[in-house]
């Protein structure tokens, strides 16, 4: 049996149609087998080479291993790979979850399947060989909830630019073929910390370059700086808070200023001020905030809105009109959850030992909280959050009492209890607010979790999930106990509806799909965001054309194509101390400490 | 030896301070053709180098151009990087020396069909690497300057062998030259010539300052006519020079001299005052006096023009010479000499009266250059200093280092003699202006030198089995982390760090045997270097220090 009839025989396991395909091609003659100097094939496809002309295997292995930790970074758990990479389908046998290798080009497919023993890998890989989107768009990986991650040999998006391009399309919409590079600016502590991880995470999975900035170092000091603006007088301390919040932006904005993202995505109480927003403006980056609190109740809005290009807000139909007043442009984006946290599990004993229960909730002890939930302490409601009052009325009812919940123990709580209470805080309501609005992210975070959750009714509840059906609501605290013994005793009942709001959430509520409909925003607003020009160019920008000189071409393979451009990426490129330089090699070190000292000396010129 | 090539991809001054190698080779090597690598914009100092033979130029503005060109792409740098040296790798090379420091030149000799190589390279797999004891000591020790006082010609002419062969620095002026300065200074009044810039403006002394000199110097010598010379950005330092001294006859040169004919105007002249610049290497050249002030990271000892009987001038202000790149906002240096008394300097010069009976200055020192016993330039100062602990030292380290490289041996009597002369401190009495702890670290590392060395060379011996090895080269490794601790725990030490740290990574590719001895030999000039500078600190009187034997590299 040869290597052809070896690698069908595996394909066919998986696509006897397309092993009939590949095995009746007789196409053209455009597709060569070449040796690399490594002894590798490599294949030339209309006079270009499709892998190194030097060592072909290494290179796949770090095309595998850029892959792979892409797909770690944005927590994907399907991977699809446009181009059929030889020599790295071999090295992903790391990754866990299914993968799509998508290949336009059936006579390369046919050439590399006769020179190549990939028959291994054939066994788990599904394998699409077509020039047209169709067939990929019909496959279950794209019709899934977890897409997954879309990667790619450049030399495959060259030959193929305009397949490339539509499957981007259909595969992340607000994504790439035009990658962005975003920053997100989170708060320095409070609720929305998780969202701004949660917003990251999301638009890596589809495939935009995330710059995070983090400020949680900087919190103890926040909380020193807070002590001591506590016994200073009101002006001194309340200059003392602001001045530190003021460093927080000049932080924010220095690495603006260096990375040179195309948007700076802000979550609400990011520490930018007016000043602040227009210097990053005119670093050249859009601006955008996502408002993700009560307008009603967080005013500060009014003095930030009109300063950023973009205002993300929660709250679709009351906030249109002041927003646009205010001078701003708004776009309503409801918050979402993050399927990596909040799903189903399986619980062990001793969990559910622990976090088992009729009914909980987790939340901090706002007033309508404090004043309603006394009535339902009778019922074994178990309280889990912070700022809850000391003292004998819900000491029983807290088991941690005023410890914050991570997110990963919140779920375990969603999954272990039989109803999840979910109610709304309100300062200044005594139950349930009869005017309220937005849906907070708990009840999307339940749904994830595909726990049961009794919510109150919120204006806009409806346009994310179908009261009675995908979820169940209450109007006031009487309904909610009347609710509680009803649902207490009916399993099955529990179980559909969560069922039902578990498959709209993945449908339509993760942060990825916050993200991609922001993304579409940003790019269909009144100042449509595009890819900047940067000082500093992403490596694969500045590599363009270097396939010409493929000795040079393979060097430069060493550097991640979505790395930053700089003169110390060619030290990546050329590893000293790890066997004889090439002369490219050289040529490439020699360029790079010939412009470094140029650069140093205009430097020091313009220094003095 | 038929093809010798020489790096100097620096400006005019390090070209013409790389002529005593030249013309040294030359001689050495007289059927041997001589490749000069100079920088396009540098190209017309090669018409004054003597024997040279072929001039292969790099376009270092138009590589500089492509290197920093974001319009350009990356294929197409690298492409025009590849043809700018693809011409000297066609070339093959019995011997290529690199006389320059930078990074990129290192790279570039590198990829050089060489022999021999001398001076900064890279080794197969990328790493810096000084073929050279002499280069590698000066590269490393540049971090100690005032600990160095060896001159760049002598370190370039002992890194050749070509140490103490009288060589001297020299340019050819062709005749038309000499009509032209003759057409642009015509008769015979009395003139000098002033360079006011500098390559950096922390090197360069305030044009007030220069006209104060020159308004003081007129005041003495009516007559006198000042030739102001320069590059055309210098045209307005030149303009308030004017400006700030009407009574002065000034002829501006500024622009108009071509190389060539600087040379022929500078030969002309009587005196040149100047900062730290290529002018004053032309005039050391053409045998003209300079009267030269080093400022900022300038270090006369390093840079000074290499000829004798120029006067220079350095402050003894304890950051001078500052580190490359400082940007200082409070040069102290540049007001440590008086305008008046540098014009008393010059007067003194161009009246052939004694110039070192001019009075100290409080916190800067007037030099004469001159050559040594050994035929090594130095430089003497005009008055007895207040004696500094670096000053007692530098005086040692000369000749440590020189001996240690395979120049002549070290005579620890000038060193006393010069101490006692120039700063007056009698031999045996170093301890009073030396730190309490430098003796015992001193003591200290020749004991750990001692140990590297008997280590080493148990390694060296063929017996030596794998585990062995690795024990030996773990003691090695703590005796030389030792080593470092106890010297840059006391700056004055620090050369001695440096070296030895330079030595051991320059190691050359090699079997263990071979490693190891050439490992010992290392710690061997180690133990002969700290033991000298022992024996200099206790005197003549201490019998009971026995010098090593002199160290062979």
């Amino acid at each position: 049996m040869n290597v052809l009839q070896r690698n069908l025989e595996a394909l066919r396991t998986r696509d006897p149609e397309l092993a009939d395909r590949i095995e009746s091609w007789r196409g053209s003659d455009e597709v060569r087998c070449e040796r690399a100097r490594s002894g590798a094939p490599t294949f030339r496809i209309d006079g270009r080479l499709e892998a190194s002309a030097e060592a072909p295997e290494a290179e796949g292995r770090d095309h595998a291993s850029q892959f792979l930790a892409q797909a770690e970074e944005a927590g994907a758990t399907r991977l699809v790979v446009f181009g059929l990479g030889v020599h790295t389908l071999v090295s992903l046998e790391g990754f866990d979850g299914p993968i799509l290798v998508v290949e336009p080009s059936l006579s390369l497919c046919r050439a590399v399947l006769t020179q190549v023993d990939l028959s291994a890998a054939l066994t788990r890989i599904d394998l699409i060989v077509s020039d047209s989107p169709g067939p990929v768009i019909a496959h279950n990986t794209f019709t899934s909830v977890d897409r997954g991650l879309l990667v790619f040999h450049p030399t495959a998006r060259r030959r193929a630019a305009e397949l490339f391009d539509q499957l981007c399309h259909h595969f992340h919409p607000g994504g790439t073929p035009e990658r962005l590079r975003i920053a997100v600016i989170p708060p320095l502590w409070g609720g929305t910390l998780p969202v701004a991880d949660a917003c990251g995470r999301a638009l890596r999975q589809i495939g935009h370059e995330v710059i995070e900035i983090d400020l949680k170092p900087f919190v103890s000091a926040y909380r020193e700086v807070q002590g001591i603006a506590a016994l200073s007088s009101g002006d001194h301390g309340r200059s003392l808070v602001q001045g530190f919040m003021r460093l927080m932006g000049e932080i924010v904005l220095a690495i603006v200023e260096e990375q040179e993202p195309d948007v700076a995505f802000a979550l609400a109480q990011a520490p930018l001020d007016p000043p602040l927003l227009h210097a990053i403006r005119n670093c050249g980056t859009t601006t955008a905030l996502w408002f993700c609190e009560d307008f009603r109740v967080m005013r500060y809005w009014k003095e930030l809105a009109p300063h950023y290009d973009t205002v993300f807000h929660i709250q679709a139909e009351d906030f249109a009109e002041p927003l646009r007043e205010s001078g701003a442009y708004g776009v309503p984006l409801a918050l979402g959850f993050d399927p990596s946290i909040h799903r189903p599990i399986e619980l062990t004993p001793d969990e559910r030992m622990r976090y088992g229960c009729d009914v909980s909730f987790i939340g901090a002890g706002y007033h309508n909280r404090v004043e309603t939930f006394p009535t339902l302490l009778d019922l074994g409601l178990r309280i889990y959050g912070t700022e809850w009052p000391e003292g004998p009325v819900f000491r029983d009812a807290m088991p941690e009492p005023n410890a914050r919940q991570s997110p990963e123990q919140s779920n375990r709580i969603f999954n272990a209890s039989r109803i999840n209470l979910n109610l709304h805080s309100s300062p200044w309501c005594d139950g349930v607010n009869p005017v309220g609005d937005y849906v907070n992210p708990r009840t999307f975070e339940l749904a994830g979790a595909q726990a049961f959750q009794l919510v109150d009714g919120r204006r806009e509840l409806p346009l994310y999930f179908e009261p009675g059906l995908e979820i169940e609501t209450f109007t006031n605290i009487q309904e909610c106990r009347k609710k509680i013994l009803y649902y207490r005793e009916r399993d099955d009942e529990r179980r559909e509806i969560a069922e039902r709001g578990f498959q709209r959430a993945v449908r339509e509520h993760t942060y990825r799909h916050r993200m991609e409909e922001a993304v579409t925003a940003l790019r269909s607003g009144p100042s449509p965001v595009v890819p900047r020009r940067r000082r500093h160019r992403s490596v694969s920008d500045v590599l363009e054309g270097v396939q010409e000189i493929p000795e040079l071409a393979a060097v430069l393979s060493r550097i991640p194509p979505e790395a930053r451009w700089s003169t110390d990426a060619i030290s990546v490129a050329v590893a000293k101390g790890e066997g004889a330089l090439s002369s490219e090699e050289k040529v490439l070190l020699f360029m790079r400490e010939y412009e470094q000292e140029v650069r140093a000396y205009h430097a020091e010129r313009a220094g003095r | 030896m038929r093809e010798i090539a020489v790096l100097s991809l620096t400006r005019l001054g390090d070209q013409i301070q790389v002529t005593p190698v030249l013309s040294g080779l030359r001689k050495r090597y007289p059927d041997a053709r001589l490749h000069l690598v100079v920088k396009k914009a540098f190209r017309n100092v090669t018409d004054l180098l003597p024997g040279v033979d072929v001039i292969h130029e790099i376009d270092g503005d138009a590589l500089a151009q492509a290197l920093t060109d974001p319009e350009l792409p990356f294929v197409e740098r690298y492409r025009r990087a590849q043809r700018l040296i693809a011409p000297l790798l066609d070339q093959r090379f019995d011997l290529a020396l690199n006389l320059t420091h930078s990074n990129s030149s290192s790279v570039l000799l590198s990829m050089l069909n060489v022999g021999t190589l001398v001076g900064a390279t890279l080794d197969r797999e990328g790493g810096r690497l000084v073929a050279n004891p002499w280069l590698r000591h000066m590269s490393t020790l540049v971090r100690t300057r005032r600990l160095y006082l060896i001159n760049l010609v002598d370190v370039y002419l002992g890194a050749t062998g070509l140490l103490g062969r009288g060589e001297r620095l020299s340019i050819r002026i062709p005749e038309s030259a000499r009509t032209v300065a003759t057409e642009l200074l015509p008769g015979g009044e009395p003139r000098i010539a002033i360079q006011l810039a500098a390559s950096d403006e922390i090197r360069a002394w305030p044009v007030e300052r220069f006209a104060a000199t020159l308004r003081d110097l007129r005041r003495r010598l009516p007559e006198l006519r000042f030739v102001v010379v320069g590059v055309p950005s210098e045209l307005p330092r030149a303009k308030a020079l004017e400006q700030a001294c009407p009574e002065c006859t000034f002829e501006n040169l500024i622009g108009k001299t071509e190389l060539a004919v600087l040379a022929a105007v500078v030969e002309r002249v009587r005196l040149l005052l100047t900062n730290d610049t290529g002018t004053m290497h032309v005039a050391a050249a053409v045998g003209t006096p300079t009267c030269a002030l080093f400022l900022g990271p300038a270090y006369p000892h390093e840079t000074g023009p290499y000829a004798e009987g120029h006067w220079l001038i350095h402050s003894r202000v304890g950051c001078a010479p500052c580190n490359y790149h400082v940007q200082c906002g409070f040069p102290v240096c540049h007001t440590d000499v008086p305008p008046e008394w540098l014009a008393e300097v010059a007067f003194r010069i161009l009246r052939g009266a004694a110039v070192g009976e001019v009075p100290p200055l409080p916190r800067a020192e007037l030099l004469r250059s001159g050559f040594d016993e050994d035929g090594l330039w130095e430089l003497v100062p005009a008055h007895r200093q207040v004696p500094e602990a670096t000053d007692l030292l530098g005086l040692v380290y000369r000749g440590v280092f020189v001996e240690t490289l395979g120049g002549p041996p070290a005579h620890l009597e000038r060193a006393w003699t010069r101490a006692a002369d120039r700063y007056g401190v009698k031999p045996g009495e170093w301890s009073t202006v030396l730190p309490d702890d430098l003796l015992p670290r001193l003591a200290r590392c020749g004991e750990l030198a001692h140990r590297g060395e008997q280590v080493a060379m148990g390694l060296g011996h063929p017996s030596a089995d794998g585990a062995a090895a690795r024990q030996a080269g773990n003691i090695l490794a703590e005796v030389d982390q030792e080593i470092y601790g106890h010297a840059r725990g006391q700056p004055l030490l620090l050369p001695l760090s440096y070296t030895l740290e330079g030595d051991l990574l320059s190691l050359p590719e090699a079997e263990l045997p071979e490693l190891a001895l050439e490992s010992a030999h290392h710690y061997r000039a180690l133990r002969r270097r700290v033991a000298l500078l022992e024996r200099a600190i206790h005197g003549p009187d201490s019998p009971t220090l026995s010098l090593p034997k002199e160290a062979n590299p």
